[in-house]
């Protein structure tokens, strides 16, 4: 393999942990800066398996589940029984929204083309919902209010 | 990620970003209008988040893609590729519509942040494609490239 000194590798690595602080000072989510940093590096072998190679291991096993902790323990069991009627309408609103995105995915793959069962299982593709909802639910600091859109999220 | 996959991606995922963006907007957003009055005051009132919320739900994020697909092995199917084409698109869209949220959300504390708000972001990013980009470019030049690639390639050419 290359071998890119430790040096610049160690120096990308806490400049992204330093973007992250700017655009937490700047006002913005604390996520934009690491991501457009992200979008900034060439992607590819050279580099960016390189940076791969030395920080998978601790983002994927150490950092990821502590997310997910941070995520489990905003959430609050008995709020949520509290305020059950407005996490409903948040909840409708979310079910419509996939549900139309469905339904607008399937007809614009059969405008391509694509048979229209193919065009639905491209829409259920494009309603995953993963790691960036959660982070970003958490960044809104909706308190109580979301926690059945958060409840629903990970389920 | 490679930035300029957006712009060698076709014109179906385009077609499909488009759609599978704006009419879930729209009628989320429609729904929204018709029951503003019955969705409790405290909802609506905290810091207009149903907007974001919206939003969110709305795109379909290039990152999340890539990791469910290569977990369940679909990533070079066709309907994979087309799915993760339009979530590129679908994220640059909402890349470009970031700094409009964010100033919305400073405007609630005051007008003035907004200015300020918008002129740190654009010095934060221009430092990003200004400073490291060339940085990382410098990084790669300057690294003796004797890999096991072109040793491969040595071996095809003879």
């Amino acid at each position: 393999m290359l071998d890119f000194s430790e040096l610049h590798i160690t120096l990308i690595t806490i400049l992204v942990i330093l973007m992250a602080l700017a655009s937490d000072i700047v006002g913005a989510l604390d996520i934009i800066g690491p991501l457009f940093m992200g979008l900034v590096l060439p992607s590819g072998p050279p580099l960016g398996t390189a940076l791969i190679g030395r920080i998978d291991l601790v983002t994927t096993e150490l950092l990821l589940p502590i997310s997910f902790i941070i995520a489990g323990r905003e959430m609050d069991w008995a709020a949520a029984g509290q305020e059950l009627k407005h996490g409903l309408w948040v909840a409708l609103l979310m079910l419509v929204s996939n549900i139309t995105k469905v339904v607008s995915a399937a007809f614009a793959a059969s405008y391509c083309n694509f048979s229209f069962k193919k065009g639905a299982l491209l829409g259920l593709i494009m309603n995953f919902k993963g790691i960036m909802e959660i982070i970003l639910l958490i960044d809104y600091r909706l308190g109580r209010v979301c926690i059945a859109t958060l409840l629903l999220l990970i389920l | 990620m490679d930035a300029s996959l957006v712009w060698h991606a076709g014109k179906k995922p385009f077609i499909i970003a488009i759609t599978s963006l704006s009419i879930p907007m729209m009628i989320t957003f429609l729904t929204y209008l018709c029951f503003q009055n019955q969705i409790g005051y405290q909802v609506n009132s905290k810091h207009n988040f149903l907007l974001f919320l919206m939003a969110t739900f709305c795109n379909s994020f290039f990152f999340v893609q890539a990791e469910v697909l290569s977990d369940l092995g679909l990533l070079s199917s066709e309907l994979g590729r087309l799915a993760l084409s339009a979530s590129i698109i679908q994220d640059f869209i909402l890349y470009c519509f970031i700094p409009v949220f964010n100033s919305f959300n400073q405007s609630q504390i005051g007008n003035e942040n907004v200015i300020m708000h918008l002129l740190s972001f654009a010095i934060m990013v221009s430092f990003i494609i200004l400073v490291i980009r060339p940085y990382a470019m410098w990084v790669i030049r300057n690294t003796p490239s004797h890999g096991c690639v072109r040793y491969l390639i040595k071996i095809l050419n003879n």
